[in-house]
């Protein structure tokens, strides 16, 4: 015990003199994401706070139902967080000039590579190939970061196809709002990468593998001249399906703010010999009714391209046809406009046949009926099509809040969200167009599981439906959860409480009993009392 | 665990042992003691408790005294307590709140002479249990979570007492209980340092308990400790 003493009195002598600063991190707001949905159930969270990236996993270890996390450590001052497709990489956002990505695909260990970058961007934009990665800044900067001084209209370039990530920065002549993606297509027996970034009355074509500058940015105005509203883009689609009537042509749909007009960018393979340029760009406006709010590109059999396009202000939806610039407007059997909607396709019995449909399913918050379109069955020359034909209505109990369709699985279902604590949800049969209405608490969240769902309510419960008569069953949970996901391999769920501390359940999929399950809470503040010490 | 109650075990009896030994049949003195002061911790992770790693007690103490052989040494019972019930440290703007509270049961000796009448100058050394009970609480959700440690502590300060009978002169009657009483007051400053508190089992408490629920790895408040401050008012008492 003297001997403690005696070292006490030599470490009083020894850090008499160090005034360690105090830990500002502890005073700053706690702040972590919401789940990313990684592979095979994984949830991963970018804590800000701590500087980490934090992996929650559902498994089964001889027969029993764990919960696994794994964290790296990533100092730097951490950001907005973009997964990959699959799951297996998530790119961070560094403010201080950084790409992260975390390499999510070993299930027992992350690792993390970085580039260097221009600028602390603020929005990013992944290629659906994967191949690149567009970092741009924001309209409005929502970045509580202070800004010293930054060049608004500057793109970084990341080019993800080699092991070591790449980036390089062009300045447009306008700052990018958004930006679209072309598929990977061939033109002029070339395999190309285009790009579109969406500007306030500009739209840039960006050539991706153009080793020239000339062809690396081709500004494409929408407006024509300067003095004239400004037309934000608000939707951009790119349509590379080859046209058997212009085959070599690639074409990009713009809908803005602004004008009844879609634009039409039609890119081509230069033909003249003295051009400079490897693509020639015009420029088409196609009515679209009165005021178009969303629209989709539909690959019509037997009727060819055509733009569907929700109108933003009565229950009316517009289709237009492509090649002939021909549009008519059909009404929607609502009564408020439909802002939202899905694509499908739907498998038709016509005899002994059963061929696939495209559908569309519109919806509105504001609407409790939604309407289901068949773009197949209508004509644009022709008269109105009937309604029950061409145009379907569902009926639901209550206003939909959101709806969330199964793409994966071969049958056609939808969970139809209702909003409140208690407005049950909704399964919708999209191949026979009905509902079963589900009374009980709100879901908070879905999962599709082939036959069966899983939902998370507002209540402490956990609800498995079949999806083919929608028969729900309950089960407790020690609190309410809000994120599920699902580790198909092994069966297990992994729900998220959605809690500041990081409090999970992973349960059983087949019996999701206190017996077979584990609650594991505080996984975001482990370590917590030693992590500003370094 | 088991290393550190040995070394416990063996500080406690040669504590004991010295007093016994020290006192005999002529120990005639015994004080009690009301006090506080403050431990200065200032390890990075205590910042998760306090901006100002200054840890108030209140402490209370039972000496023993023998006037006749090695006076100089007077044996104490020291506990102390710290952490405020109810006022949680709050760490990422009101996210999360953590508190930390301590009781430290010690034995010491205080080793001194008396200089004139009324002051004594002593050094005192001492060590003995620590028990560390750490609470979060998260406001969002509502949640409670708690650990106890069981560690050693201890420590060795520099100072003195004032001591003062209750009357002055020589009293009528010797043995009556006024005569017996003397009063002071005491000031030490030195440092106290205790063993690695590891919170690795931080228990989340749930109502419901079907569940099986893991235990968190909370962190570490490591080995070392800081400048420290006590005073103290006593009574002394002629047996």
């Amino acid at each position: 015990m003297f001997a403690l003493c005696v070292s006490g009195f030599a470490g009083m002598v020894s850090t008499g003199c160090q005034e360690p600063e105090y830990r500002q991190q502890w005073d700053e707001s706690y702040d972590i994401s919401a789940p990313f949905r990684a592979k095979d159930g994984a949830m991963v969270y970018i804590h800000r706070s701590f500087g980490q990236i934090i992996r929650v996993q559902p498994a089964k270890i001889n027969g029993k139902v764990e919960i696994l996390h794994d964290r790296i450590r990533i100092d730097g001052d951490l950001q907005q967080g973009l997964l990959n497709g699959d799951g297996t990489a998530l790119f961070v956002m560094d403010g201080d000039k950084k790409l992260h990505r975390v390499d999510l695909s070993n299930p027992d260990e992350m690792s993390v590579d970085s580039v260097d970058l221009a600028s602390a961007y603020d929005r990013m934009v992944l290629d659906p190939e994967e191949e690149f990665l567009l970092m741009s800044f924001n309209d409005s900067s929502q970045s509580s970061a202070k800004i010293i001084v930054r060049n608004l209209n500057e793109v970084a370039i990341v080019d993800l196809r080699a092991a070591e990530m790449d980036a390089r920065f062009v300045t447009l002549s306008n700052r990018a709002l958004d930006f679209e993606f072309a598929p990977s297509f061939e033109l002029g027996g070339e395999s190309r990468r285009l790009v579109a970034a969406l500007s306030n009355s500009e739209v840039t074509i960006v050539d991706l593998l153009a080793e020239d500058d000339l062809n690396a940015l081709r500004e494409v105005p929408l407006t024509l001249s300067e003095a004239e509203a400004i037309k934000r883009p608000e939707q951009a689609v790119f349509d590379v399906t080859p046209d058997e009537s212009l085959p070599d042509t690639i074409n990009l749909y713009v809908k803005t703010t602004q004008g009844t007009d879609i634009t039409q960018i039609s890119v081509q393979p230069s033909v003249r010999q003295d051009s400079a340029y490897t693509f020639d760009i015009s420029v088409n406006q196609l009515a679209a009714g009165a005021s178009p709010g969303k629209i989709a590109v539909l690959e019509l059999p037997g009727r060819g391209t055509r733009l569907l396009a929700l109108n933003r202000a009565t229950p009316e939806f517009t289709l237009v046809d492509v090649a002939s610039g021909e549009s008519a407007s059909f009404t929607l059997p609502m009564t408020k406009a439909a802002t939202e909607f899905l694509t499908y396709t739907a498998s038709r019995q016509a005899g002994e046949d059963a061929t696939e449909e495209i559908r569309i399913l519109a919806y509105s918050q504001d609407s409790p009926v939604v309407s289901v379109i068949r773009p197949e069955t209508i004509s644009i020359g022709g008269d109105q099509p009937t309604l029950g034909r061409s145009v379907e209505a569902i009926r639901l109990e209550r206003n939909p809040s959101s709806i969330d369709y199964d793409a994966e699985a071969a049958a056609n279902r939808a969970v139809v969200f209702h909003g409140g604590y208690s407005g049950g949800f909704t399964i919708l049969d999209l191949e026979a167009n009905r509902d079963l209405p589900i009374d009980g608490y709100s879901l908070n969240d879905v999962l599709f599981d082939g036959l069966y769902a899983y939902g998370t309510l507002a209540s402490s419960n956990l609800v498995a439906f079949e999806l083919d008569t929608g028969h729900p069953t309950a089960f407790d949970l020690p609190y309410q959860a809000q994120s599920l996901t699902l580790d198909v391999s092994e069966g297990v769920l992994l729900l998220d409480a959605g809690e500041p501390e990081g409090s999970f359940i992973a349960l059983d999929a087949e019996e999701p009993t206190p017996e077979n399950a584990q609650v594991h809470q505080a996984i975001f503040l482990e370590g917590a009392l030693n992590f500003f010490d370094k | 665990m088991s290393m550190k109650m040995k070394v416990f075990c063996a500080a406690l009896m040669s504590v004991v042992s010295m007093a016994t030994m020290e006192t005999g049949a002529y120990a005639d003195e015994i004080s009690f003691k009301a006090g506080g002061g403050s431990q200065m911790l200032k390890q990075p992770s205590y910042d998760a408790f306090a901006r100002e790693n200054k840890y108030a007690h209140v402490a209370v103490e039972v000496g023993y005294a023998s006037r006749q052989r090695l006076s100089i040494i007077e044996p104490f019972l020291l506990v102390q307590t710290s952490g405020d019930p109810g006022t949680y440290a709050q760490t990422f703007n009101g996210g999360l709140e953590q508190d930390l509270y301590a009781q430290r049961v010690m034995l010491g000796a205080d080793i001194g002479v008396m200089v004139g009448r009324f002051f004594r100058p002593s050094v005192r050394l001492g060590g003995g249990y620590l028990h560390r009970k750490l609470e979060v609480y998260v406001p969002s959700s509502s949640q409670h979570y708690v650990e106890h440690t069981h560690d050693f502590v201890g420590f060795g300060e520099a100072g003195g007492s004032v001591i003062i009978p209750l009357f002055f002169g020589t009293p009528a009657n010797p043995d009556s209980f006024g005569a017996r009483l003397r009063l002071g007051a005491s000031a030490h400053m030195g440092y106290m340092a205790q063993t690695t508190s590891t919170f690795d089992e931080l228990e989340p408490q749930l109502d419901d308990e079907t569940w099986p629920v893991e235990q968190v790895d909370y962190g570490e408040l490591p080995a070392g400790g800081g400048r420290l401050f006590n005073v103290g008012v006593f009574v002394r008492f002629r047996l």
